[in-house]
């Protein structure tokens, strides 16, 4: 009798997970339906699968996602400028270059990172997989016309959006290189 | 019938309907985890029986569970957590990529 009742449970929290939109309240309710089903394969007389399913289903697993999520959340940028547009003074970012960034990355919830260094290729460096770091946008300055360069990857929707953001600039240019797609 | 064993189907076909509706790919991932464990779940169900026992040496062996699909078991769910971790990186690169996760989206773009 008990074990039907643990069925319906799990049934219920498979339905909560359909119902459910964000998507950190579905990874703790896929815990919790581990460590329910971890119950009933001891109940089907599997104590050693239950010891399986509790160590990796309702606490490695879980871990692993709310890692990846938090990946997932970083905006890395690669700035060659270091004067009014984006500086750093005494680790303190500013510039208006960085309030619109900022603004833009607020407004689809990403975390802003911005890494300084004068000596980063593009083609060489964003493309391929098994690079460290997923560089996101390059800041570079043309100092004859004296415009700012922003270069990004093409297929990138975010891309586009952060290109109707800037359009009211006018020294600011959004350059759309192909990323993996230039070596063919 | 037993009604364990109908209400192990219908944890199954349930998983399978999150799978083909969802829309963010972490949640498909999510459910893939959830099908494989109710189809170990049925796995269990089905080798179990009235009155049956650990299959521990030291008693009855007639009365114990077959302890092969057990060990089996274990082994997908290891398999079962490389498999997510791989496409969880995948996840990643592709968000980094197309700047989005969500499928419709993605069956957009080019």
């Amino acid at each position: 009798m008990s074990e039907i009742i643990l069925y319906i449970t799990i049934l219920v929290i498979v339905i909560i997970i359909i119902k459910e939109k964000k998507i950190l309240n579905t990874i703790v309710f896929f815990s919790v339906f581990s460590l329910i089903l971890a119950f009933l394969y001891f109940y089907n007389n599997a104590p050693d699968v239950a010891l399986a399913e509790i160590a990796i289903g309702s606490a490695i697993l879980p871990l692993i996602f709310i890692i990846s999520i938090s990946k997932q959340k970083e905006y890395v940028v690669i700035s060659k400028v270091n004067d009014d547009f984006i500086n750093s003074k005494e680790g303190e970012l500013c510039g208006y270059g960085y309030a619109i960034l900022k603004e833009f990355t607020e407004s689809y919830k990403l975390n802003l990172t911005i890494i300084f260094d004068n000596h980063f290729e593009f083609e060489q460096n964003i493309t391929g997989i098994f690079k460290k770091t997923a560089v996101d946008l390059i800041v570079e300055k043309d100092i004859e016309n004296d415009v700012y360069i922003l270069k990004g990857r093409r297929s990138s929707l975010l891309l586009n959006k952060l290109d109707a953001m800037i359009r009211e600039y006018d020294n600011i240019l959004l350059l759309k290189l192909l990323g993996d797609e230039s070596n063919e | 019938m037993e009604i364990t064993i109908v209400l192990g189907f219908f944890i199954i076909f349930l998983s399978i309907y999150g799978l083909c509706v969802s829309k963010n790919i972490i949640k498909s991932i999510i459910f893939l985890n959830i099908l494989q464990g109710s189809i170990i779940l049925l796995f269990l169900d089905l080798v179990n029986f009235k009155n049956a026992k650990v299959p521990i040496l030291p008693g009855e062996i007639n009365m114990m569970v077959d302890p092969l699909p057990q060990a089996l078991m274990i082994t997908t769910i290891v398999i079962g957590a490389s498999v997510t971790s791989l496409l969880l990186m995948m996840s990643i690169k592709l968000f980094h990529h197309y700047g989005t996760i969500n499928w419709k989206e993605l069956m957009e773009t080019e």
